[in-house]
């Protein structure tokens, strides 16, 4: 079980994800955008970030730039309809762990945040370093 | 088939419409080829697929053609070897990296490898994939493209190589570059931050140049003369470079004092020379009135006076000589001749008198015309009357070297007042006066002419010219005439023709020489503006300035004289 934050500007969507999550066990919280999430992250721990990059207010690419500053960086795993390459090794520069094209695969994201929380959790209290 | 061929739109009828209006296919023929078949064509890509299922990697035709292979493009599944044989060993680690990333849903399938080609060289290739999962995860395939990018990575490599050189240059650069984007937004380098300029506040927009500024430095408190020089780049940004320019400026200013002195210089040694010709003269001058002088002492010494210390001898020692008519008529006919010898004698002492007179008045007008020549003085820009200058130069020309046995000419056609510094004027006409003057004087099978003469030409301008039938000038000769130093006289320095031209310069004329060659005479040209410009602040009207203006100007290199 993991505790996982999922950040989406579409309220359907982050319902899809939790109900994808609930059902393997994990907990998850929901912000509406980058910013959002930074508050959350300043009020609980999580182990595993989702994190959509088109958003209203912080993207998800100005989120991963806020969150590189942070001593706590969970895991981000980026869930998005946009797969151009150089905005992906953007993202992996600046510290992403996974790039999910949306829609996703409801058993694909569960391995996938069950691999990056295990590997979040192995890292050491919900901390990873920059690449 | 075609029922249309023009795909002209009507009226009513989009483009779309239109096209598929005109190039309708009536005739019972259907397609064959699959539009994804047809898309891929027409971007270059070959397909791959790995199938879990069979254990299978296949691919495209298209994709062995990017490999060089010649195949028909529409065939399929074909067997390929090993994907591992054609990756290049020190990228296959990460190409099965990725694809193990993506097969575990965590990253999408798209690496850049070097690829080896049927020709057996290896190239970049772009490989992409899509896989599918079962529901519980477990890939059941992955597809996807082959791209040959070597040329586009090559050119990424050579933008990055030049990024780099670039970044280089920018930031090592010995002096100031500014990168300003079309938005106006600006990246200043390390050699313009170490100026201490700050440009945004005072260029709204930087100029393309090359222009000079003097930038005001807030935190050093004296400003800097830069030099700016903008050029676009190829992106449409501009580059600026701005180079620190106070050492030449300073080089400049020490320049413009050292022509300030050396034009200094050039007039005192001009008025040397001049000098040295009217104490030649006045020597002469006083010689005359030696000799004069001499002659009148010569004459009273010659007086006849004693003829009369005689009579009145006589007269004492024999008093009857008066009764004697005989011996009384004698005495009134000496009476006479002396007195008519005296008064002769009389006469030649007061008419050398006169000669000493009229001598030292000429020496008088020397010294007073030299002494106007010599004072030193800075510029005054008053408004003369062209033929009155043109006669002063005679006067002071004649004082300094004598004009006996030349016919010295004047024609004046300038109608309106000369607007000019009168002594700078004088200087460079006496100059010019007294060279035609010697140069005809050096010709002894003709008598020599020198005419000065003054015509108004176009654009508020006038020309003074010497004309002479002296020695003339070979053609070889003109262009150095004007050099300091150089001279054709046996006792010339070659200061007087450099400092004419100097002159010309600061009264915002020039000077230069024509000649027809050696032994035909020489025309010196000194063209002025009529009026000097007047600068802000100065007074201006209609009446002739009661008060000269006083200007320092500037000295500037003279116009070039023309050669022919």
């Amino acid at each position: 079980m993991h505790r996982v934050l999922i950040i989406d500007d579409s309220a359907s969507l982050r319902g899809q994800v939790a109900a994808a999550l609930s059902q393997a066990g994990h907990l998850t919280a929901e912000a509406e955008d980058g910013l959002a999430a930074l508050e959350a992250l300043d009020a609980a721990d999580f182990d595993v970030i989702v994190c959509d990059v088109n958003m209203p207010g912080m993207g998800g690419i100005d989120f991963l730039r806020a969150l590189a500053a942070r001593s706590r960086r969970p895991p981000v795993l980026m869930l998005t309809t946009e797969g151009q390459p150089t905005l992906i090794r953007e993202a992996r520069a600046r510290g992403a762990a996974a790039w999910m094209i949306k829609p996703f695969q409801p058993e694909l994201l569960r391995r996938a945040v069950d691999k990056l929380g295990q590997a979040s959790a192995g890292a050491g209290a919900g901390r990873t370093e920059a690449p | 088939m075609s029922t249309r061929m023009a795909s002209v739109p009507a009226p009513d009828e989009s483009p779309l419409d239109a096209l598929l209006n005109a190039r309708r296919v009536t005739a019972g023929v259907a397609p064959k080829r699959s539009p994804e078949t047809l898309a891929l064509a027409a971007c270059a890509l070959g397909l791959w697929r790995l199938d879990f299922t069979a254990s299978r990697f296949e691919v495209s035709a298209r994709f062995k053609q990017v490999l060089g292979h010649e195949l028909d493009e529409d065939s399929w599944d074909l067997a390929f070897d090993d994907l591992s044989d054609i990756v290049h060993p020190d990228d296959k680690p990460g190409v099965y990296e990725a694809l193990d990333e993506h097969l575990d849903g965590m990253w999408p399938f798209d690496v850049t490898c070097r690829v080896l080609t049927r020709h057996g060289d290896y190239r970049m290739m772009r490989l992409t994939g899509q896989a599918e999962w079962a529901e519980d995860g477990t890939p059941l395939q992955v597809a996807g493209t082959l791209e040959d990018v070597s040329a586009r990575v090559r050119m990424e490599r050579e933008l990055v190589a030049s990024e780099a050189r670039f970044r280089a240059l920018f930031d090592e650069a010995p002096y100031g570059l500014v990168i300003e984007e079309e938005s106006g937004a600006r990246y200043e380098n390390p050699a313009l931050k170490r100026m201490g300029i700050k440009l945004a506040p005072q260029v709204d927009r930087l100029p393309y140049g090359p222009v000079e500024l003097v930038l005001p430095r807030p935190d050093r408190g004296r400003a800097l003369p830069v030099r700016v020089s903008g050029m676009p780049l190829s992106d449409g940004r501009m580059l600026h470079v701005v180079i620190d320019i106070r050492a030449e400026v300073e080089a400049r200013e020490r320049e413009a004092d050292l022509q300030r002195e050396l034009v200094t210089a050039s007039r005192l040694a001009g008025m040397a020379e001049m000098a040295t010709g009217v104490l030649h003269n006045l020597g002469n001058v006083l010689n005359s009135a030696f000799v004069s002088s001499t002659m009148a002492g010569e004459v009273a010494g010659q007086l006849v006076t004693w003829r009369l210390a005689r009579v009145v001898e006589h007269l004492n020692t024999a008093a009857d000589v008066l009764d004697d008519a005989n011996k009384r008529a004698q005495l009134v006919a000496l009476l006479g001749a002396t007195a008519s010898k005296l008064e002769g004698q009389r006469d030649g002492i007061v008419r050398e008198v006169e000669r000493v007179r009229t001598t030292l008045e000429h020496a008088r007008a020397i010294v007073s015309a030299q002494q106007e020549m010599a004072k030193n003085r800075m510029s005054v820009v008053e408004k003369v009357a062209v033929d009155a200058v043109l006669a002063q130069a005679w006067t002071t020309a004649a004082a300094a070297c004598g004009i006996d046995g030349v016919d010295a000419r004047t024609e004046c056609l300038v109608d309106g007042p000369l607007e000019v510094d009168r002594h700078t004027l004088l200087q460079i006409l006496v100059n010019l006066l007294i060279n035609a003057t010697q140069a005809v004087r050096a010709v002894e099978e003709r008598r020599g002419e020198v005419t000065l003469v003054a015509t108004p030409v176009g654009g508020g301008r006038c020309r003074l010219a010497v004309r002479d039938n002296g020695v003339g000038i070979a053609p070889e000769e003109l262009g150095k005439l004007f050099t300091h130093g150089y001279t054709t006289k046996a006792t010339g320095r070659g200061f007087g023709l450099h400092h004419s031209a100097m002159a010309a310069g600061e009264l915002g004329g020039r000077l230069w020489a024509e000649s027809e060659g050696k032994g035909r005479g020489a025309t010196f040209i000194l063209e002025l503006p009529m009026a000097v410009p007047l600068r802000a602040g100065e007074l201006t009207g209609r009446h002739q300035r009661v008060t000269p203006v006083v200007r320092r100007q500037a000295v500037t290199a003279p116009h070039s004289p023309p050669t022919r």
